[in-house]
């Protein structure tokens, strides 16, 4: 009980702290303008409009993979800043509560992004016949890929003591996760092993995000993203508690 | 150093140890549940239907897949290569499902090697593509055991939404032992044979799906004295001019267990019966129904102004009731109605079944929802706005529009229709020797295009049915269980988004300039008409007056007036189309994002104040 109350009051913080810093704005601004310029300019939107908006959905691992690493650099980099982590270690808070508070709030603001494409959703269904319950089951599987992402970039956010550094680092690990095409490079590598391809693709980001976008939420998806997310954390809590020690 | 004594080490390793960890759980989890998947998608696309699943247990067959997919499709199409992993799975749940009785191959076409001639030979084709790659091949090849193969040449995405429903259907032909055979009565038939128009007929969708489905189709004629024995069921439309031999001829195939499908407009019917010209039309089979315990109301029909069109009535638009949509039941059995959304019906006559037979099991399949009325028949000789909203009387009841009839009927008939029986007659009989089944639908038009396709060119009846409708396909699957052909096979149609995004704001735009639009238009035909009679006038007499020449010129005028007034809409709709699209993209790409910054911002601030207002109170 203890626990949920410290990372409730810890994602509080934190996410008071992003509306506080004003960059929240530019970075939804960023986003939504990303997200609707990918669409309409890249992707063939007025030509090729599905009922699931696949379109819209297809670059949002890359769109995120480039924005999150933003949203996720101060997290860490000013408690090393300010040596407020001493303090805040010194609290009876334990350190897991902060991890996860941190994430949270990063996963949260991220949540808050995704939605602000919205109007895209809401303008073309105002013109055609779209799937909505597929569309809205997209967005909760984009957000729990947005979450995975939030997981990866404050992993190596704990590890870098510069916001820049941690920028990049994230930015490069974000954008590696997601266009390593595992299973592409198996194929060129050993050609016609279907069995390892199939074992490939279990921990390949894009193919499960697709795979789930295109109506297939299975386990294997779900758990995948879980699992990042599960890793990410858990790996930042050993190395907060590393430098604690 | 120590091996392991530094702290980052450790930290590495372990960093390590967990995501290795992860990705094995990973795989685990993939190889263990990768199969359980939720299928969100529109229509349920990634899962099989009731239909394709019933076939797949009970088919005997062995039946081989081979699937054709180019190498490099990714590179080529991303589209396709999307697609071709939807195909891809959805052929492992048929063989998943099959019992053992599908066998699937994935075969990878590479240029200039023996799969891609091998890829042609079985009948695939190349894909031509707008980025202009070449040797694109993505296609399927169907074998059944004793030989028989079918090849869908070009798997097209967008064809995608009736891809199971056509899988199914060539594993049905590829299954099927014998040929079922469909009787159709129709004056339809008898017109088309008679100006030598049966080739054009035969290209109708409807018998041409039944014959892609290996259905023979044999055109009974209007005057038949017997159904043939070897006939499994009958199709009687447009029963115009039915002979009472016939009807004797329908009634004793009956008796002797036969499937009838009647489809009949008993409102047309009863104007046939009544108009002295026409009367020789009237096709009889009221009686013939009657006597089953179908009673139609021939000068009522119903509508739903729910599901009605919206239609142009005097210059207004209005909810054309007598044209409406309506959905299949959701019973299990039988499965003809199964998932079908969209029937598109008209001018629907009204019928109830009041059978004091208890060997007969009645079924309604279509009826009519919430929203329904009746309104007179006579309505639809002149149909105008003041009438409809008049006449239109909504009693929300539920009209039957479908239903069909099992178990022994008896004859309408008390002795036999010849005494004679040398032009060979099966021998007369007065009730079911056999249980029969008799299928009515309310309405003849159901093969018209125009009901369901604005596209389709002119209303020619059911020369121009398409098969993108919901209607074809409860018709192929009445047709499918009449005959008892095996299984009802045909899957329902999974919604694809035909229109795209640039056509429906085009369509938006247009709509706002139809009003003007056709009265220019009908201003125009009424000068170019007044024109050719002024025209065949100024011929017809030798020395044209001055006057009809001045008219003449004014009405040139006045034609060329009108015509740049088109041209002028038709410029103005070009204009403010790529206007709505810039404000499209302007307002998605600018407006939504800087309107979502000032509603997060109103809203941390008013958070701000108060959470100022309550430390400044607690301060106090």
């Amino acid at each position: 009980m203890q626990l949920i109350k410290d990372v409730v009051n810890c994602w509080g913080k934190e996410f008071k702290f992003y509306f506080q810093s004003k960059m929240i704005y530019l970075i939804l601004f960023v986003y939504a303008t990303m997200s609707a310029g990918f669409v309409l300019y890249v992707s063939d939107f007025y030509e090729n409009t599905v009922a699931n908006m696949a379109q819209f959905f297809i670059y949002q691992p890359g769109i995120l993979a480039t924005i999150i690493p933003v949203l996720t650099m101060r997290l860490w980099a000013d408690e090393y800043k300010y040596n407020t982590l001493e303090l805040i270690l010194t609290q009876p808070i334990s350190i897991a509560a902060v991890v996860l508070g941190k994430f949270l709030a990063a996963w949260s603001v991220a949540g808050i992004m995704i939605l602000s494409s919205g109007g895209i959703w809401g303008m073309v269904a105002f013109m055609v016949n779209l799937d909505n319950r597929w569309i809205a089951i997209n967005y909760l599987i984009t957000f729990l890929m947005a979450g995975s992402l939030c997981a990866l970039a404050s992993l190596i956010a704990v590890f870098c003591y510069n916001a820049i550094a941690a920028f990049l680092g994230a930015l490069a690990l974000c954008l590696l996760t997601v266009m390593a095409n595992f299973s592409y490079w198996i194929e060129k590598i050993i050609p016609d092993n279907v069995i390892l391809n199939d074992l490939v693709k279990s921990f390949d980001f894009k193919w499960q995000f697709e795979n789930m976008i295109m109506g297939q939420v299975g386990v294997g998806g779900g758990v995948y993203f879980v699992l990042l997310i599960v890793a990410a954390l858990w790996t930042s809590l050993i190395a907060v508690e590393y430098k604690r020690k | 150093m120590k091996f392991g004594s530094n702290k980052n080490i450790r930290l590495a390793f372990l960093v390590a140890g967990i995501f290795i960890a992860a990705i094995a759980f990973c795989i685990i989890a993939n190889l263990c549940f990768g199969s359980i998947n939720l299928d969100t998608s529109d229509n349920k696309r990634y899962s099989l239907s009731y239909e394709t699943i019933g076939f797949l247990k009970a088919n005997k067959k062995n039946i081989a897949i081979r699937l054709y997919k180019d190498k490099d499709l990714g590179q080529k199409s991303v589209a396709l290569e999307r697609y071709a992993g939807y195909v891809r799975k959805l052929l492992e749940k048929y063989r998943d499902n099959s019992l053992g009785k599908i066998d699937l191959t994935i075969i990878e076409t590479i240029p200039f090697t023996s799969t891609q001639v091998e890829a042609e030979k079985s009948g695939i084709k190349e894909f031509e593509l707008a980025n202009k790659e070449k040797y694109v091949y993505l296609g399927a090849v169907f074998t059944s055991e004793d030989g028989k193969s079918i090849t869908i040449p070009r798997l097209k995405f967008e064809r995608a939404g009736q891809f199971e429903s056509d899988v199914t259907q060539i594993l049905s032909v590829l299954a099927a032992d014998k040929k079922p055979v469909l009787g159709v009565i129709s004056s339809f038939f008898r017109v088309a044979e008679k100006n030598n128009l049966w080739e054009y007929a035969a290209n109708d969708a409807f018998i041409n799906q039944l014959k892609a489905r290996e259905y023979e189709v044999i055109p009974l004629s209007t005057g038949a004295s017997y159904i043939p024995q070897n006939v499994d069921a009958v199709l009687v439309f447009y029963p115009l001019n039915l002979s009472k031999i016939t009807l004797y001829a329908l009634d004793q195939y009956l008796m002797r267990g036969g499937r009838v499908i009647v489809m009949l407009d008993a409102s047309y019917d009863r104007k046939f019966a009544e108009d002295d010209i026409y009367k020789t039309y009237y096709s009889g089979l009221d009686k013939f129904l009657q006597n089953n315990g179908v009673v139609y109301f021939e000068n009522t029909v119903v509508g739903n102004i729910k599901n009605a069109f919206e239609v142009l009535l005097d210059g207004e638009k209005i909810k054309y009731a007598p044209r409406m949509i309506v959905d299949g039941q959701s019973g299990n059995e039988p499965l003809i109605n199964r998932g079908l959304k969209n029937l598109y019906f008209s001018n629907a006559s009204y019928f109830k079944y009041d059978a004091d037979n208890d060997n007969i099991n009645a079924k309604v399949l279509l009826e009519t929802e919430d929203g329904s009325g009746e309104m007179s028949a006579d309505f639809f000789a002149n149909p105008s706005y003041n009438n409809f909203v008049k006449m239109y009387d909504t009693t929300n009841k539920q009209y039957p529009l479908a239903i069909l009839l099992e178990g022994r009927f008896k004859s309408m008939f008390e002795r036999p229709l010849f005494e004679n029986t040398n032009i060979g007659t099966p021998p007369f009989l007065s009730v079911s020797v056999r249980p029969g089944k008799l299928l009515l639908i309310g309405d003849c038009d159901w093969m018209n295009a125009k009901l369901w396709d604005n596209k389709a060119d002119e209303q020619h009846g059911i020369y121009d049915s398409t098969y993108i409708s919901d209607n074809i396909i409860f018709l192929l699957r009445i047709v499918d269980y009449m005959t008892e052909s095996g299984y009802i096979t045909l899957a329902s149609r999974k919604n694809n988004i035909n229109i795209s995004l640039s056509e429906a704001l085009y369509h938006k735009v247009v709509a706002s300039y139809q009003k003007r639009k056709s009265e220019i238009e009908s201003n125009l035909v009424k000068i170019k008409r007044e024109k050719a009679v002024l025209e065949d006038k100024m011929r017809r007499e030798n020395m044209p007056t001055v006057k009809q020449f001045k008219t003449m010129e004014e009405l040139q005028r006045a034609e060329i007036e009108q015509i740049i007034n088109l041209q002028q809409i038709d410029y103005l709709i070009g204009e403010k189309y790529s206007n709505y699209r810039s404000y499209f993209n302007f307002s998605v790409i600018l407006v939504v994002p800087i309107c979502l910054m000032l509603i997060v911002g109103i809203i941390y601030a008013v958070y701000e104040q108060k959470t100022k207002r309550k430390a400044r109170e607690y301060i106090e």
